[in-house]
């Protein structure tokens, strides 16, 4: 189910009203779980079904951490949990891949049937979700709350499958961890909504991506093989830039949805984007650029792979490796993998040649802005593998590129790209530039009537998140 | 409270936006393919005319030219199951019905036409003109950008000044060899009981319309000339593609460019004329 389906607003409703109507936690808890079952299951119901395998596993695992005493057990259980995890996404995710890598596909019926294993929805999301729990259970991140509640195995599993379920953040996170989530389960009463808060999130989600997602998609469709070979380099570059302010809306549209909802239903979760296109270094990018993944995979794999402890040469392989790992995690090509070494090559590069600045503080200024507008174009040109996720049309592209220097150009179609992004490059010049205070309440609320009207006619047909494929 | 404000302020904005829409008849900007498509299906679902002659296709057939009274229902990055599917929700039956042929594996894009079929959506939007696809702000708000703030002036100086070379570089025919070699690819891949599959679903469709006396005439658009023997064994009504096939100018390889397009134009409908439609 799509947030922007009608099915899903008579559920968001339906579920609403039932869950406020009751005062019991645990009736609360059960609610959601229903809902967000119905919200997974709907297009393909037998999806469920691994769901409910994973959050099992973690439920039983992660409880017996919990209350094992012996600490080399403690340290045997999180290892199997964590292994299950990774074999359960590896076995759905990637045996595609790994399929066409050892096996010989001719009447190979092994390797007819990995490469047709379909690839279920926010599994990704949510078995790092599950990576999480393991490691907060053995890390001791969740015990006081815990015990705190002297629970029992019943309610624990209730918490727990809420924990791994709840809709909002289902299918393309934020990725939550469980030490954050899982001390904030309670009974939750509607006097407590922060209605204005809720309703900006989502009025603002909702704009960016079927406004100015959905609207750019239609434009960078033609990035698509083999239509762009017909295009001018000029055409070729804004469809690049435009794709790149399409993810972004895409994707931060999507978090501030759930962010929203989430908070209807009273519940935080992790901000997922932080104007990431202002970034002056691509450390800050990744600090501001799908913070969930990023915080994820610097508290659980680069940390424990030693960070930046062990001496130059280490840290560079350090943050080579985590990112070649999460481009992995994107997809099951070896073009998001060229994605992650990219970005890894890119942070141990720019770590290497940090230098102090001696210089005139105006000039530093501009070398400031001349830094974002770097990052945003090298960032940019990493996009190209997301979106040609066959490395063969990426050397196309390049091609095309380089020698389309054509004076047949649809000027038009430029102009849509230059307009839809531009409410993009406003909402990172409105953070960037201008003092907050600048704004009055009754202008912000202006500016919220006019993004609920282009949601309104100006919306284009809203196909599923880029995200939900990962 | 807060929350009221913002919807008055949305209230207030969509009133004025109409009320302009009411009195003023602006240049318009240049729809996207997807709201081209969406923009024919409303027009055609909106009307209250009944069309003696729709064509249904692909974005092969989309630029076919149509006499008076009739109406070309074709779906770029679309199918003739997408036009079919609308004609029979909306009821307007023609007497002849045109079926592109060119593109037999794409299916009905439900997506598309509950986008623009629902419960109430003509009254809506004949009430509310901003619901219309062709009035979307954006494209009122480009097209002042790209007439008014001469932006197309700005974006020609940026294309002749740092990415147009004066060598003349054949790009077209390139690409026209790749797509030849794309589709060539595609075809192969579509065993030949797929292929009787998808037709048998275009026979269903024509026995459907013929039981309301509606004539259907399958047809391909140049410069392609691919399931003509599959469909003789369906003994459908064909217009067979023109002898001088040559003569009809696809620079892309797929689709036909403005003049060849008119040209086929008047072969297709002089051909149902010879039917004895008019």
């Amino acid at each position: 189910m799509l947030f922007t389906n009608f099915s899903f607003f008579v559920l968001l409703v339906t579920t609403f009203l039932v869950y406020y109507f009751f005062k019991q936690k645990t009736i609360q808890l059960l609610i959601l779980i229903v809902s967000s079952f119905v919200f997974y299951a709907y297009s393909n119901p037998i999806l469920l079904l691994l769901l409910m395998i994973t959050i099992l596993i973690n439920v039983i695992v992660s409880y017996y951490t919990i209350i094992e005493f012996s600490a080399s057990k403690k340290k045997t259980l999180t290892t199997v949990g964590v292994i299950l995890n990774i074999i359960i996404l590896l076995f759905f995710k990637y045996s595609g891949l790994l399929a066409s890598v050892f096996l010989s596909s001719t009447n190979n019926p092994t390797y007819n049937f990995l490469v047709t294993i379909p690839l279920p929805i926010g599994i990704s999301f949510y078995t790092f979700q599950g990576i999480s729990l393991m490691l907060d259970t053995y890390n001791g991140k969740v015990n006081s709350y815990i015990n705190k509640d002297n629970m029992n195995l019943k309610t624990y599993f209730l918490e727990v499958t809420f924990f791994k379920s709840f809709f909002p953040q289902l299918i393309s996170g934020p990725i939550v961890k469980a030490h954050e989530f899982l001390p904030q389960i309670h009974v939750k009463y509607l006097k407590d909504i922060q209605w204005e808060n809720v309703l900006k999130k989502i009025i603002l989600g909702y704009f960016l991506k079927m406004v100015v997602a959905d609207n750019l998609k239609t434009e960078t469709f033609w990035l698509t093989y083999p239509y762009f070979l017909g295009f001018s380099t000029f055409e070729l570059l804004v469809l690049l830039v435009g794709y790149s302010i399409q993810i972004f809306a895409d994707f931060a549209g999507y978090s501030l949805i759930a962010l929203g909802l989430a908070k209807l239903f009273g519940y935080d979760l992790i901000e997922n984007f932080n104007f990431p296109y202002i970034s002056k270094s691509f450390a800050e990018f990744w600090q501001r650029w799908h913070i969930s993944l990023s915080t994820f995979l610097k508290q659980y794999l680069y940390i424990p792979l030693g960070g930046n402890r062990n001496g130059k040469i280490r840290t560079y392989f350090n943050l080579i490796i985590v990112m070649v790992i999460g481009g992995f995690w994107h997809g099951a090509t070896i073009s998001y993998a060229i994605w992650g070494l990219y970005h890894g090559l890119l942070l141990a590069i720019e770590r290497l040649l940090t230098f102090n600045y001696l210089i005139n503080p105006l000039l530093l200024r501009f070398y400031g802005y001349f830094k974002m507008i770097f990052v945003f174009s090298v960032v940019t040109i990493g996009w190209l593998l997301f979106k040609l996720p066959h490395f063969d049309h990426v050397i196309y592209f390049v091609k095309a590129l380089l020698n389309n220097n054509m004076s047949n150009v649809n000027y038009f179609r430029i102009t849509n790209i230059i307009m839809f992004s531009s409410f993009i490059v406003m909402y990172h010049l409105m953070y960037k530039l201008v003092d907050k205070k600048m704004f009055s309440e009754n202008i912000r609320l202006v500016i919220y009537g006019i993004l609920l009207f282009l949601i309104l006619f100006n919306s284009e047909s809203s196909s599923e998140f880029i995200y939900f494929q990962f | 409270m807060k929350i009221f404000k913002i919807i008055i302020v949305c209230l207030v904005i969509t009133l004025c936006y109409n009320v302009i829409l009411l009195h003023i008849k602006p240049n318009w900007g240049e729809p996207s393919q997807s709201q081209r498509n969406l923009i024919r299906i409303q027009n055609f679902y909106d009307s209250d005319s009944l069309f003696q002659t729709i064509i249904v296709g692909s974005s092969k057939a989309a630029k076919i030219s149509t006499p008076p009274n009739s109406f070309n229902l074709s779906i770029e990055n679309g199918s003739q199951f997408t036009g079919l599917e609308i004609i029979k929700r909306s009821g307007k039956f023609p007497k002849v019905l045109l079926i592109e042929t060119n593109i037999i594996d794409r299916n009905i894009d439900y997506d598309l036409i509950d986008r623009a079929i629902y419960p109430g959506a003509k009254f809506l939007r004949n009430n509310i003109v901003s619901f219309k696809e062709k009035y979307k702000p954006s494209l009122l708000i480009s097209s002042i950008i790209f007439y008014q703030f001469k932006l197309k002036n700005i974006l020609m100086v940026i294309n002749n000044a740092f990415f147009h070379s004066n060598e003349s570089i054949n790009i077209k025919s390139d690409l026209a060899k790749i797509i030849k070699a794309e589709n060539e690819k595609m075809n192969i891949t579509f065993s030949s009981q797929y292929i009787t599959k998808r037709i048998k679903i275009i026979e269903e469709n024509v026995i459907f319309f013929n039981k309301i006396n509606t004539q259907s005439y399958i047809f391909t658009m140049p410069p392609e000339n691919h399931y003509f023997k599959e469909f003789d064994f369906f003994k459908f009504n064909t217009i067979r593609i023109p002898y001088d096939i040559q003569a009809y100018l696809a620079p892309d390889g797929n689709h036909l460019d403005v003049e060849s397009s008119k040209k086929y134009s008047v072969y297709l409908f002089n051909e149902i004329n010879k039917f004895g439609y008019k």
